[in-house]
């Protein structure tokens, strides 16, 4: 999969583009970490091209956001599809990621 | 009219990029909507990742596979693989939705979403398959 990121301020945005699932949770892993770890600390995922998510990419969103906040840093998520947004509801992770409805409303929260 | 599917499944990870495809594919044409349609996928490559991941196939050649039927109104699949007996439903444990990030285990999601995106969920092991039953509302 596609994994664009470009950097406003000190945000450093991520546009992963189609799914995040079993076939490629390692790649998209690796890539948020190599970030990470090159030390973007305030980070946020947009989703507005992604349509599919399964338990194996929120197992990577959860394993990112654990090495963001063991750093100290921050990431939140934008622009998601309605149906993926009950995936995270279902999943409790509403209360792990806040979920902004525009990527300029995940600005505004992290800038 | 009714619409059916019939797969077998290659038992690797590999193969979901297929399944997916030939899922999109009955969606489309069992004029399915969207955000059902993404159910569907969704709880079937649960099913098809914990078969490849967990399943002890005790040296028997691996199977899967799949039959899906929609009447318009709901969408029912039957899932199937010859792995040693295993019913996800009653052996997982309920997923801790309270915990904050630090404390949330990795695991046990699959199972969960397949559990909150089906409307009846059931396992019987019979003919030494596992044979797991889900009935998914088409809205």
């Amino acid at each position: 999969m596609e994994m664009k990121s470009t950097k406003e301020g000190d945000v450093l945005i991520f546009e992963p583009e189609g799914r995040i699932d079993g076939t490629n949770a390692r790649d998209v892993e690796t890539a948020f970490l190599d970030k990470v770890r090159g030390g973007e600390l305030v980070i946020l995922v947009d989703f507005s091209e992604v349509d599919f998510i399964s338990s194996a990419g929120l197992r990577v969103l959860l394993m990112v956001a654990k090495e963001v906040k063991a750093r100290s840093g921050r990431i939140e998520l934008c622009s998601m599809r309605d149906y993926l947004k009950e995936v995270f509801e279902v999943s409790g992770f509403n209360a792990i990621f806040q979920i902004h409805e525009a990527r300029s409303d995940g600005l505004e929260s992290l800038s | 009219m009714g619409q059916a599917l019939k797969l077998d499944i290659p038992v690797q990870i590999s193969a979901l990029s297929d399944v997916t495809t030939r899922i999109e594919e009955f969606c489309d044409a069992a004029d399915i909507p969207m955000a059902s349609a993404f159910k569907v996928n969704l709880v079937i490559q649960e099913l098809v990742t914990n078969s490849v991941n967990h399943g002890d196939f005790g040296g028997r050649e691996p199977e899967i596979s799949l039959s899906i039927n929609c009447d318009g109104r709901q969408v029912e699949m039957l899932f199937e693989d010859n792995a040693a007996p295993f019913d996800p439903f009653t052996e997982t444990p309920a997923l801790d939705l309270g915990s904050n990030v630090s404390e949330r285990p990795i695991g046990g999601l699959g199972i969960h979403l397949i559990r909150s995106f089906s409307d009846q969920s059931s396992h019987e092991h019979v003919g030494g398959k596992n044979r797991i039953r889900l009935v998914s509302p088409v809205e």
